[in-house]
């Protein structure tokens, strides 16, 4: 599995994200591949799916596979958001 | 893993030899999509937890033991390829060049025929391809009515040309092999030999090619073409094997083309074999280049420049000592250059001695040592002249139209820098950036200004420049040394403690709107040469195009931008606020700390930033950042990790 944590630049925000998310992983006992993007490449990578700021839901409209979190820093709420989104896709 | 990855790895696992160009024949594509099958059945092992493929040099994977079954696969495929290509007429031009040269007497037409599976016309056709082809290269093709053909023309240029031949023919796995395997078998391990002598790794590529000059030329000589020359004075031992076997005498012209191709090698035209060879002389410069920038604290790693000429200087050494020649300096001259750069000197013996490899190529001779130290020396000359051409220089007049005008062009008849002009009054009243000036000269006396300055006569006299000559060379060396710290700090990843230290921390600081806030961070970061102005409106430009994102936490802005142009190195910074502003969050707004990050590259600020997460999830932090208690930001920033170390 590969995640992709997304912003603006790639660099600072979606580092943290990326942390967030692999904290929020580990207490889910799964484990992925994470890494940082920036809005602008990612489209062009390979990954299963994606995860990032609220602020950014413009940039992915209609796009299933993209996981929105209001407090990037927030592993509670990146874990229940992944747990969410793994429940929908049917996989436990 | 697919299907293709599947036989791949089924072949591998069943020990046999298989490089990556016959993977890639096999199943009919690229080296590139081979190389992304092998990353794949690698993933599909580590996955499995097992030990990922071992890839050799060469780009050949290796194994011990039998395997008939896969061999059997590789044969029947390959054959199948070569009867497809053989209809290509590139191909053909090729075989029948290798047909004709490896032909005991001369080829006939009526066996080219039966060779190709061609009918007469197309041979004809062939034929006069060929000859526009050989042509070219100043070669000519005689033709006997009843014989047959021949080539005939410069030997070297006919061998050169059947090695290309082979070349292209082995691409299909074709090939017209010019004696038994037993006897090629013996070739090979000449070529290992000759390989091992000059203390090389040929790619697989250029170890074929060499393999079929050796081959092309016993062939010749066995026919009597020969290259002129005398008897060698000296016969590698590989050569003396071959002399009784193929009943034959190398000339000295024949050996010393033999070697040449060999060290040529990879000159050849293919880019493998360019990066075979020059991949491990371009670690071991940089290694030497390394250790010399630690002895003398400069920065040689910067420069590609250097790093070149010094592997090309390696790799000249190295042939020479292959053949051995007169030395290029002499005694005197290498007495001279231990005495004068006699530091220098002993960091290279010492640098030498430190790298294994190095002193096992043979460069622990003094002469070599004399060589590599006029190269550092002159390392060291280049590094102080980039420096000096990019030195910031401010010249000041009165009014700065005149008498400026004519010392810059004084100047810079001397010095490599480009001297910026400006009016005493300019000065006085603040020049933006006077600071980052490395020098300031001026011709009038300044007043009101906090600038160390130079005062110069506008018509300024011999004995005044060499007097700012060694003003300017002291500059220069602290460049160099800052350069060279620089460099050091940026090899490293950085702790969070070393990037926000009281110096990049300020508390109760005024801004009037959220744009403020990131000017008055980012200044800190300027202040402190993390980054250049620049950098301020980037992040400022970032949040304006993507959103209030940056806003990580209730209260907690984190602003930087992608690029890293305008970045000196690695850094943060952080202010809270006198009285908070709004990003336009919907959840974190007000803002109250604002943190700003410059990144070199992707990663690097990694180690830091996973602090600052740790740190920021921490409550007293919280705290002290709500309360601006800027003593107690510092300790949490000092002493965290510190339970743990």
């Amino acid at each position: 599995m590969k995640i992709m944590t997304v912003c603006g630049m790639g660099v600072g925000t979606s580092l943290m994200l990326k942390m967030t998310v692999e904290s929020a992983l580990a207490k889910l006992g799964r484990s992925a591949e994470v890494q940082h993007w920036d809005l602008g490449t990612v489209a062009g990578q390979e990954h299963d799916f994606i995860v990032t700021s609220d602020e950014f839901k413009d940039n992915f409209r209609d796009d299933p596979n993209v996981v929105f979190i209001t407090n990037i820093m927030d592993v509670n709420e990146v874990q229940t958001k992944l747990s969410t989104y793994f429940a929908e896709r049917g996989d436990q | 893993m697919n299907e293709r990855a599947k036989i791949l790895l089924e072949m591998i696992l069943a020990r046999e030899t298989i490089t990556q160009q016959e993977a890639a024949i096999y199943f009919g594509i690229s080296e590139r999509t081979i190389r992304i099958t092998l990353d794949e059945i690698d993933a599909f092992l580590m996955a499995n937890h097992l030990p990922a493929l071992q890839k050799q040099t060469k780009t050949y994977w290796q194994y011990n033991g039998d395997s008939d079954a896969v061999r059997r696969v590789l044969a029947l495929t390959s054959k199948k390829n070569a009867a497809d290509f053989w209809l290509e007429p590139e191909y053909r031009l090729h075989l029948t060049y290798c047909q004709i040269l490896s032909a005991t007497n001369r080829v006939t037409i009526e066996q080219l025929e039966k060779i190709g599976q061609t009918s007469r016309s197309t041979v004809n056709n062939d034929i006069r391809k060929l000859r526009v082809s050989l042509a070219e290269n100043g070669l000519r093709l005689e033709v006997d009515p009843r014989a047959g053909f021949m080539v005939v023309g410069d030997e070297a240029t006919l061998r050169m040309r059947y090695v290309t031949a082979c070349a292209y023919l082995r691409r299909y796995s074709a090939s017209t092999p010019l004696f038994d395997e037993a006897k090629q078998e013996l070739l090979r391990y000449c070529v290992e030999q000759l390989e091992q002598g000059q203390r090389r790794e040929l790619t697989y590529e250029s170890f074929l090619q060499c393999f079929d000059y050796l081959a092309i030329t016993v062939w010749r000589l066995n026919q009597g073409h020969a290259l002129n020359g005398d008897t060698p004075r000296q016969l590698p031992r590989p050569l003396q094997l071959l002399e009784p076997v193929f009943a034959l005498k190398f000339t000295d012209s024949e050996v010393t083309a033999i070697q040449a191709t060999i060290r040529q090698a990879h000159l050849l035209k293919d880019e493998l074999i360019d990066r075979g060879l020059n991949l491990t002389l371009d670690l071991l410069a940089s290694e030497f280049a390394l250790y010399m920038s630690h002895t003398l604290q400069i920065a040689f790693l910067q420069s590609s420049t250097f790093l070149k000429n010094l592997t090309m200087h390696l790799q000249t050494v190295i042939n020479q000592h292959q053949i051995p020649t007169a030395s290029p300096l002499s005694a005197e001259m290498m007495a001279s250059i231990q005495r004068q750069y006699a530091s220098t000197y002993t960091a290279v013996r010492e640098a030498v001695a430190a790298i294994p490899a190095l002193a096992e190529l043979g460069f622990g001779r003094e002469e070599d040592l004399c060589l590599l130290t006029v190269h550092v020396v002159s390392g060291v000359e280049q590094a102080r002249a980039d420096v000096e051409k990019r030195l910031k220089v401010l010249l000041v007049c009165h009014l700065g139209v005149g008498t400026s005008q004519l010392l810059r062009l004084r100047l810079s008849g001397v010095f490599k820098f480009q001297a910026q002009i400006a009016s005493a009054k300019d000065v006085e009243n603040a020049v933006p950036d006077a600071p980052n000036y490395d020098l300031v000269l001026s011709t009038v006396p300044l007043h009101d200004t906090s600038l160390t300055y130079i005062k110069v006569s506008p018509y300024i006299s011999a004995p005044e420049l060499t007097r700012l000559g060694g003003q300017i060379n002291h500059v220069i060396d602290r460049r160099l040394k800052e350069n060279y710290q620089n460099l050091e700090e940026e090899s490293r990843s950085p702790v969070l403690k070393e990037l926000l230290t009281p110096r990049t921390i300020k508390t109760d600081v005024a801004a009037a709107d959220w744009e403020d806030a990131i000017r008055k961070a980012g200044q800190i970061m300027v202040d402190a040469n993390i980054i250049q102005p620049s950098y301020i409106q980037q992040m400022i430009d970032g949040v304006r195009e993507f959103g209030p994102y940056i806003v990580i936490l209730p209260g907690v802005a984190l602003a930087h931008a992608s690029a890293t142009d305008g970045v000196n190195r690695i850094g943060m910074s952080l202010i809270t606020l006198a009285s908070d502003v709004k990003f336009g969050h919907k959840s974190n707004d007000p803002v109250h700390t604002v943190i700003c990050l410059a990144t070199v590259d992707h990663d690097t600020h990694l180690r830091a930033l996973s602090e600052l997460v740790t740190l920021l999830n921490d409550e007293t932090f919280q705290a002290s950042l709500s309360a601006s208690d800027k003593d107690s930001i510092v300790q949490s920033i000092q002493t965290l990790n510190q339970s743990e170390d």
